[in-house]
């Protein structure tokens, strides 16, 4: 196998100094990123940090300042080639509200030239658990419903990188753990997917590896485990006794809350481990929240 | 999958998307109830003592000023304003097949409103002995003249999200279009500007070339600008969507 093409059944993606600006804004700043084929990336940041921005040139709606997209070794995302293995569930919904959601899917799965189309659509509808609501206009539908068919139409010429933006941003909670099953369950069929998000806990449970985003930047990339080792700093052990709270921070927790019951006196003790929200943290000196 | 295919999916989307809101009865109902009052309050049908369909035809150009923009406003504006622009500008193919697909679309729906018409030309036929040729003609000139005015507001519709701008720069720029052929216009630039940049202008307004058609004989020259404004303007439409695609 040439190096090249050995290279390119190992990364599904490969973003090479990415740049992009809005005026004097700079949206995306010199990303590089090399995402693994079947591996769920999660791209993590506040809003306004570029993630959207980065799934555009992605997806070739926007087209960098400087840097190159590089899909499956295919080129650029403009070319036909290209964007018939990109799936896109954009942040907003971007179906027709007077249509129903087979005549959406349906829409879709004919302009892709889907062979059997029907079945597709139908297999889909069963996929996002809407097969009853399926003549019904999406007008008639709650967000999260909304959603998940977005989810759906992102499906419908089965990509083979699917890029998520925000999917569970504004969805009540059974839409949003059909989604995080949805995206599990596609994960272990092999496909390749790009998760946006700002719920550190979303990308802590189902990504294989996190990018952290701000102001445009990637600051760093790894797996959960490999960044909060980095950067999530030491554990706190919380320890009571007799109504008073102390806090001590250890890299070995285990070894402190053993030591703390053989001293005596302990009547509870709480273990908080780093999470990506450390991470954050540490990597841009605010909260993911703010 | 063809172009042709792509063409016909957006084209059956499209087409359907006008009669599943009340766009579609409200725009036959104006349609057919000012072509009536233009053909026959304002026009004399009657009084005429005629059997022709020139009073109805000869406004056609008006009544498209306004009626045209109000179906092409939403080609695309309303593509941008729900977002769905988005997905569209991801599909593997170029916005030609989209863009095709969509004034066609329209442009059957102007044509099923005028085919909706065809009473007129069974009551003018048994009040008299029409020339049928010239009103087929008739007919094939506002068909023409609607597709030129689509063309025109598919682009403007382009290049906003807002509905309201679209129609109204379509409705600004269809009147031009017809202001530049009219015969008040072209008189008072006959005083002071060369013959030639007079007969130019007069070439480029949809108006010279409607009222060529309505003569009952079908010149090429006059079908030629039809073809070619459409075209123009689609192209036109194809580089605006590209240019704007991540508004």
């Amino acid at each position: 196998m040439h190096r090249r093409e050995e290279y390119y059944s190992r990364f599904m993606l490969v973003l090479r100094d990415l740049h992009k600006c809005f005026g004097s804004i700079v949206a995306v700043a010199d990303l590089t990123l090399e995402v693994n084929t079947g591996e769920v990336f999660g791209l993590l940041g506040p809003n306004g940090a570029g993630k959207s921005t980065t799934i555009a040139m992605i997806t070739g709606l926007l087209t960098p300042d400087s840097g190159t997209v590089d899909v499956l070794g295919l080129g650029s995302p403009t070319s036909a080639a290209v964007r018939m293995h990109l799936g896109l569930a954009p942040q907003e919904i971007t179906l027709y509200a007077d249509l129903t959601a087979r005549e959406n899917l349906l829409f879709y799965a004919r302009l892709y030239g889907v062979v059997n189309a029907r079945a597709r659509v139908e297999e889909l509808l069963a996929l996002v658990e809407l097969e009853a609501r399926g003549n019904d206009r999406l007008a008639t539908y709650s967000g999260g419903m909304k959603r998940r068919l977005n989810f759906a139409a992102a499906l419908v010429h089965d990509p083979k990188l699917l890029l998520l933006d925000e999917p569970t941003a504004g969805v009540d909670p059974q839409s949003r753990n059909r989604i995080l099953d949805l995206v599990r369950q596609l994960a272990s069929e092999g496909k390749t997917i790009i998760y946006t998000t700002h719920y550190m806990e979303e990308a802590a449970k189902i990504c294989d590896r996190v990018g952290i985003v701000d102001g445009g930047r990637m600051l760093d990339v790894g797996t959960v485990a490999q960044l909060v080792t980095r950067h999530g700093g030491q554990s706190s052990v919380a320890i009571e006794r007799a109504g008073v709270q102390t806090r001590v921070l250890t890299n070995d927790p285990v070894a402190e809350v053993t030591r703390q019951f053989a001293i005596g006196g302990v009547t509870s003790v709480r273990v908080e481990e780093p999470d990506l929200e450390g991470v954050f943290l540490a990597l841009t000196g605010r909260s993911l929240r703010e | 999958m063809n172009a042709y295919q792509r063409t016909a999916v957006v084209f059956r989307r499209e087409f359907r998307s006008y009669f599943q809101t009340p766009l579609a009865a409200v725009f036959l109902v104006i349609f057919l109830f000012l072509a009536g009052l233009f053909a026959f309050n304002i026009g004399d049908f009657f009084g005429r003592g005629t059997a022709d369909l020139r009073p109805f035809f000869q406004y056609h150009p008006w009544l498209y000023v306004f009626l045209v923009p109000a179906v092409s406003m939403r080609l695309w504006a309303e593509e941008r304003r729900t977002g769905t622009i988005e997905l569209i500008m991801t599909l593997p193919f170029g916005t030609t097949d989209l863009v095709i697909g969509k004034f066609l679309a329209a442009w059957a729906f102007t044509s099923v409103a005028l085919a909706l018409t065809f009473p007129m030309w069974i009551t003018v036929s048994w009040l008299g002995s029409p020339d049928h040729g010239t009103i087929v003609v008739g007919y094939i000139a506002s068909v023409f003249l609607a597709g030129a005015f689509l063309a025109v507001g598919a682009f403007l519709s382009a290049l906003t999200k807002n509905q309201v701008i679209a129609f109204v720069l379509c409705a600004v720029a269809c009147f031009l279009l017809l202001l530049a052929g009219f015969p008040t216009v072209l008189d008072f630039l006959r005083g002071w500007a060369p013959l030639g940049v007079v007969e130019a202008l007069a070439s480029t307004s949809a108006m010279t070339h409607y009222e060529s058609m309505m003569r009952g004989v079908i010149d090429m020259r006059d079908a030629l600008y039809f073809v070619l404004v459409i075209a123009a303007f689609l192209t036109l439409n194809v580089f605006a969507i590209d240019w704007k695609k991540s508004d």
